[in-house]
């Protein structure tokens, strides 16, 4: 793929100089009944379009060209490497107008590159982005003093994904009515209790995880459920702190004595999935997205079984699930080099406007749905609709709801929910670069070092090695900058 | 004179000169333009500045490539690798297109030739989770039998065995489909050569040993000089499915290092530095093993 986009970058080049200077534009031809075209990039889309339809020919875009009064062109990414595809457009010359950047790396990285405008002018303008974004989720996209994205909120549905996930029949049966019930965090002895009595009386894998170094749930209740986190009066790095080397060891004590799954470093996706399924495993880290289609399968082969999610442990230093990495959902970027930044935010402007996502998320009233009693009920006409790629820019908590309630996902996300109450500082910083570009690499570093001290590979005497093996890889440098920020602009 | 004779050659040969120009035309647009982008390797490449206005930072993303902490390891382990499938894997097909070249009821011949090359057609996704679950510890089917003769479990987890794995399963995959270059090969030996070795007494041992096998030498050596020249290329895919953290120390090669390292960082002109690093490599080795072969097999590529 990296020699495919050379390879066309370079045939660019070779076929057009007016690559540099941008194709000049005639501004007579740009007059004022001329409808601005606008093109928004938006990640993959999973849904098939109707007969007849396309992405730039449906009832939703129709209706949003009708009432911006602009031409729009969607233009969706392929699944694999998309951002490679956006940096081409933006190399080739001719930029899209909006960007939906799901992905905060690459953000930091277009940031870095000078590639986004920044949109403090056009903001006077936009009443209803200043509406619908909270004060504290603009700092995430400030660089400088400028605003260089509209950031939309979060989804507390989104954000919390993960639970732990177990057969509650069997924790009836050995005993532990109380805590398959039980709404208030487990202690960790209990937890360890469980899978003690699983391991003996069923003989199956009491807990399989994917292959990570942190392990959901456990990790909150040890204090290092997110990567960082405010200590005493600054941010550290959790990995690294005294809790981290706890966690390990009782980590490696569940390992050795065949708790948890002695394969679970090979473990990919499905595994866990089948294992679960099959009744090879009793207790499992599962999203909530997953944990519909397992459950399915389940109860379609152990119609007395009953899977469902339980509380998480709480340890020496509480409890709790991380969140998502960040505050933002995503955020809508302008190209530098857009010809029609003001309309692309006037266009983002509208939006985000109520009546607009409404429509976009539910359809009409009385053909896609009803309300009733302050209820979204959905009709069946709504089935029809493929609103994926247009909700993607701006969604909103009800709007998620009522689509989680239709498919089937709310029993499990409301059970999931509560519990993910781990916010990551570091997602409300701005894209500083010390922090961005070393961010994959620690990720590697602790999941290989983890997973080694975990197993047994690799002894806990060497975590100073992995401590000093952080360092050098650029982590106390994206501590510092991160601090900075901290006392400087956070706290104030 | 003799520049005389060519230029004359090409005239009345047109057509086939005509017909080659394409084919040239397509590598020069496919495979030497390109090559101008790897000067970004020496610069720090910006979307917004391009190619050639991203400003120059000499050796900057080699020294740092050097310096990683991993490059030892992944260079080591890809080296190796490279060398294991050389011994272990590079002879077997030619051994299967000896026998199946031997086997003289077609039927047989057909089915044994479509089994062994069919593998080939499945991508490493399916292969890698046929592996994973046949090596799982717990239920895995070689596991099982070797538990009941009491031998301790081959897993993924294991570094002793991991590069063992990496060799054997791609030998699996790949050994039907490699043997049709040699079978070809062995088809186009004169006929008439076994025929006068008939005569003369030779045992079908005989015949493969001094008619066989050197009417394929140069389809071997050919074969292993294009080996050598990709030394430093492994199978992405196969280890990417196969690998986890706790057999990075031995199983993580150049090409999952940048993949998991360099994926959506974009650090482009890091991984060219490392891609112009693996090709200068490959170029290096191709050019020395292609001399001594000239010299010592009296074949070569050029």
């Amino acid at each position: 793929m990296r020699r495919v986009f050379f390879l066309i970058i370079a045939l660019i080049f070779s076929v057009s100089s007016s690559f540099f200077f941008g194709t000049s534009v005639n501004p007579l031809l740009l007059a004022a009944e001329k409808k601005v075209t606008l093109t928004v990039v938006v990640p993959y889309n999973v849904e098939t379009f109707l007969p007849g339809e396309d992405e730039n020919n449906n009832e939703i875009i129709n209706y949003l060209e009708e009432k911006s009064g602009f031409d729009l062109k969607w233009i969706i990414l392929p699944p694999d490497q998309p951002w490679e595809k956006v940096s081409m457009m933006l190399a080739s010359g001719d930029p899209p107008d909006i960007i939906n950047c799901t992905d905060r790396n690459i953000f930091g990285q277009y940031l870095q590159q000078g590639v986004i405008a920044p949109i403090d002018e056009y903001l006077p303008n936009c009443p209803n982005i200043n509406k619908l974004v909270p004060k504290e989720i603009w700092s995430a996209v400030t660089w400088k003093g400028k605003r260089y994205a509209v950031p939309i909120p979060q989804n507390q549905y989104i954000s919390g994904t993960n639970g732990i996930f177990v057969r509650k029949d069997w924790l009836r049966e050995l005993g532990f009515k109380k805590e398959a019930e039980s709404k208030e965090p487990i202690p960790l002895n209990t937890y360890y209790r469980m899978l003690t009595a699983i391991k003996n009386k069923k003989k199956v894998v009491p807990f399989t995880v994917g292959s990570t170094g942190i392990i959901t749930g456990f990790a909150g209740a040890f204090g290092i459920g997110t990567a960082y986190k405010v200590k005493g009066n600054k941010i550290v790095y959790s990995y690294v702190q005294p809790e981290a080397k706890e966690y390990l060891t009782y980590m490696n004590k569940l390992y050795k004595e065949g708790l948890l799954d002695p394969e679970f470093p090979v473990n990919k996706a499905g595994n866990i999935q089948e294992k679960l399924v099959a009744g090879r495993a009793a207790m499992a880290v599962v999203g909530w997205a997953d944990a519909l289609p397992i459950d399915r399968s389940f109860k379609e082969k152990n119609p007395k079984g009953e899977l469902g999610y339980i509380a998480p442990p709480k340890g020496p230093r509480g409890w709790g699930i991380a969140n998502h990495s960040s505050p933002l959902r995503t955020t809508l970027i302008i190209p530098a080099q857009s010809k029609n930044k003001k309309e692309a935010m006037q266009f983002l402007d509208l939006m985000t406007r109520p009546d607009i996502y409404n429509f976009v998320s539910f359809g009409i009233e009385g053909k896609h749905y009803v309300r009733e009693k302050g209820e979204i009920k959905l009709l069946p006409e709504y089935q029809n609709r493929r609103w994926q790629i247009y909700y993607i820019l701006v969604d909103t908590q009800e709007a998620f709801a009522v689509r989680l309630r239709d498919k089937g996902f709310k029993v499990y996300s409301d059970q999931v929910v509560p519990y993910c109450n781990l916010y990551p500082i570091d997602g409300y910083a701005p894209p500083l670069p010390e922090v961005i570009s070393v961010a994959p690499d620690l990720n590697s570093l602790v999941t290989e070092y983890f997973i080694r001290f975990i197993t047994g590979d690799l002894s806990l005497d060497k975590f100073d090695e992995f401590v000093s093996e952080w360092r050098a890889k650029g982590g106390e440098k994206a501590l510092e900058a991160l601090n900075k920020w901290y006392k400087e602009e956070y706290k104030k | 004179m003799q520049k005389h004779s060519v230029t004359k050659k090409i005239i009345s040969n047109y057509d086939l000169y005509l017909m080659l120009l394409p084919g040239l035309v397509l590598i020069i647009i496919f495979h030497y333009l390109p090559m101008y982008g790897s000067i970004i390797a020496f610069k720090d490449y910006n979307l917004m500045e391009g190619i050639i206005g991203s400003p120059w930072v000499g050796l900057k993303h080699f020294d740092a490539l050097f310096q990683a902490r991993e490059f030892h390891r992944v260079f080591r382990n890809t080296l190796l690798i490279s060398i294991y499938r050389l011994i272990f894997q590079f002879p077997i097909p030619i051994i299967l297109a000896l026998l199946i070249n031997e086997v003289s009821n077609m039927f047989f011949k057909r089915t044994v030739q479509t089994i062994t090359y069919l593998p080939h057609f499945l991508s490493w996704a399916v292969v890698g989770a046929l592996v994973i679950d046949l090596l799982s510890p717990s239920s895995g089917l070689i596991n099982l039998a070797l538990k009941e003769f009491g031998i301790s479990p081959v897993t993924l987890m294991d570094k002793r065995y991991f590069r063992a794995i990496v060799v054997a399963s791609q030998t699996w995959k790949e050994t039907g489909w490699s043997a049709i270059i040699y079978l070809a090969a062995i088809s186009s030996i004169d006929p008439q050569l076994y025929e006068a070795a008939i005569v003369d007494g030779a045992s079908k041992w005989r015949q493969i040993w001094y008619i066989t096998l050197p009417g394929i030498r140069s389809t071997i050596v050919f074969i292993i000089l294009l080996r050598i020249g990709a030394l430093l290329a492994t199978d992405v895919e196969q280890i990417l499915m196969l690998y986890n953290p706790v057999v990075y120390e031995v199983g993580d090669v150049i090409g999952t290092y940048v993949y998991r390292v360099g994926l959506g960082q974009m650090k482009y002109s890091y991984t060219t530095a490392v891609g112009l690093f693996q090709s200068v490599v490959g170029f290096i080795l191709l050019v020395i093993a292609n001399h001594l072969s000239r010299r010592y097999a009296e074949t070569s590529m050029w």
